[in-house]
């Protein structure tokens, strides 16, 4: 049997469907893994053992589900759950439990998954503060965020895959830095209700996944996706069978490249090497790559960041107000700043989401184009000891932030490393709701490659012992 | 309050944030305070300094974004047209 700590969801579905493993002994061998890893590198708040095996003993005992029956999931602490504190990173809502379960986690657990814990996000996504989690294929390296143990809980087998959430890349970053796959669908496709209004910026949030594989990523946004009457920003429109198409590859497939905006200074020369080469993959799969300019790019980081801070110092104006000393100091600025902008400038960030989606949109039907291929950071991880979350968070995001004003699923596949080892994430953008042409494209380029075989060394390392 | 009163930053100097002009902003935590009093926010003096930073940087970064020429552009932000 493959090593608990290499095991993704299909892989686990096939042995749980076939008798080989049960709920109960996937979920104790999850629990032990979490045991062993979480005093190096934190990736949850908070446990669920108890409901988790409970829950498994119920599974063993029930028709089976679909290929989520039985499979240990951890959700970021922003989704509300019914049978645990959820404190979105941050001291203002210590000891908060909300009665529901979120629209995302009620429909893990109707496919049977067993939600194994909540995970460690940055104080409300805002990513202003350095979180305790640690990165496993370096311990001393930002795991990414704000999703932050949702990466690393999938990359060292602590959690076969991850819920997160994605307002400029909190997804897509962590995937990046830990070598897992990063899905943020498109907008509206997942629901955002139950989520903790106060950590998102609901005009450029989704909900996403973290997983080991790009076929991991279609079982769990299947699990996840479609309309949902409680969440107001809930696309009413098919959720397609994701599997169906995955392994149909890519020949003829046409992949937008835009080095106008996604090369330059900003880019890290490991990054550029190994997102080069992976464009070079693609093609002898027998994609065509089109050159294109986006220049309305350039105004995407200050407009999502004026539409971000904005809507998130809405949601604080109160808590700021009467509670400011349970903020950490450098949410409490960031939330302050976005209270301070002036609405021309508000303004402004709304028409330029609105210029850039009209240009992306004409340029993806002038050229007819399936994808549009990018790295996903312009740089890998970076050291804790050197981190200064209040302008390092933002130098990550200039690549993944566009895609969440335009509102098209983009997704992080692992594509190499650096010199010092550290991984390296391609990024895939598509269509407007069409996330199968993305997996397509990810999984055409992941079976061709090993980079997601590759498990952090710094946790082979350490945890043999518990790899079952 | 003297001491740090003065607070200089440099736009492209303390951020990567892409292109764009470079100007130079000088925000005093005075000026910052103001801001607060006029936008009916109770800001924490011991925030000044860094809320000043902040918001240097951010103007900087946005700098493209006051510049460009968006008054032909519709204000809309549905999703169900794009790409």
């Amino acid at each position: 049997m493959t090593a608990l700590g290499h095991l993704g969801i299909s892989e686990a579905a096939r042995l749980l469907h076939s008798g080989a493993l049960s709920a109960v002994e996937l979920t104790e061998m999850t629990l032990r893994r979490i045991e062993m890893t979480e005093p190096i590198v934190h990736a949850y708040t908070c446990v669920m053992s108890e409901r988790a095996l409970e829950t498994a003993r119920r599974l063993d005992n029930t028709p089976w589900r679909g290929p989520l029956h039985g499979i240990p999931i951890g959700v970021k602490d922003l989704f509300c759950t019914e049978d645990a504190p959820t404190e979105a990173g941050s001291r203002i809502l210590a000891g908060f439990v909300c009665r529901h379960d979120a629209g995302a986690v009620r429909r893990l657990r109707d496919a049977g998954a067993v939600v194994i814990g909540k995970q460690v996000m940055h104080e409300f996504a805002a990513g202003q503060n350095v979180p305790p989690t640690r990165n496993p294929w370096n311990l001393e390296y930002y795991p990414g965020g704000s999703t932050a143990g949702g990466g690393v809980s999938v990359a060292i087998g602590s959690s076969l895959g991850a819920l997160g959430t994605d307002t400029g890349g909190s997804v897509r970053k962590p995937a990046s830095v830990t070598g897992t796959v990063g899905l943020k669908p498109a907008y509206g496709r997942v629901s955002l209700h139950g989520t903790i209004r106060a950590a998102s910026a609901p005009s450029l949030d989704h909900v996403g996944t973290l997983t080991r594989t790009v076929k991991d990523a279609a079982l769990l946004l299947q699990a996840i996706s479609g309309r949902d009457t409680d969440d107001e920003h809930s696309v009413d429109a098919v959720v397609p069978d994701y599997a169906r198409d995955l392994e149909a590859g890519i020949k003829d497939c046409r992949l937008g490249v835009a080095p106008g905006y996604f090369a330059g200074p900003l880019l890290d020369p490991d990054v550029g090497a190994a997102v080069e080469e992976a464009f070079y993959m693609l093609q002898r799969l027998g994609a065509k790559l089109v050159p294109i300019e986006l220049p309305s790019l350039k105004l995407a980081v200050p407009a999502a960041t004026t539409i971000l801070l904005a809507e998130m110092a809405i949601a604080h104006r109160e808590w700021i107000a009467e509670r400011p000393y349970e903020y950490g100091q450098g949410t409490r600025v960031m939330l302050e700043l976005g209270a301070l902008l002036p609405c021309a400038q508000i303004e402004r960030a709304n028409r330029a989401r609105a210029l850039i989606r009209a240009e992306v949109a004409e340029t993806f039907r002038r050229e007819r184009l399936d994808a549009l291929v990018t790295p996903t950071l312009p740089c890998a991880s970076m050291r804790l000891c050197e981190m200064r979350p209040a302008v390092d968070t933002a130098s990550m995001i200039p690549y993944t932030f566009p895609w969440n004003l335009t509102g098209q699923p983009a997704m992080s596949v692992p594509c190499g490393f650096t010199s010092p080892g550290l991984p390296i994430g391609l990024q895939i953008v598509g269509r407007l709701l069409d996330e199968q042409t993305v997996l397509r494209i990810g999984r055409a380029y992941e079976r061709e490659t090993a980079w997601h075989e590759m498990f952090a060394h710094m946790g082979a390392a350490r945890f043999d012992g518990v790899s079952d | 309050m003297d001491d740090w009163n003065r607070v200089e930053v440099v736009g492209r100097e303390d951020t990567t944030l892409p292109r764009g002009r470079e100007p130079e902003f000088e925000l005093t935590v005075d000026d910052v305070a103001r801001l607060g009093k006029l936008a009916s926010l109770h800001l924490l003096e011991e925030d000044l300094v860094l809320l000043a930073e902040a918001l240097a940087r951010h103007l900087a970064m946005v700098a493209p974004l006051m510049d460009a020429d968006l008054t032909q552009v519709p204000l809309d932000v549905t999703f169900e047209d794009g790409a």
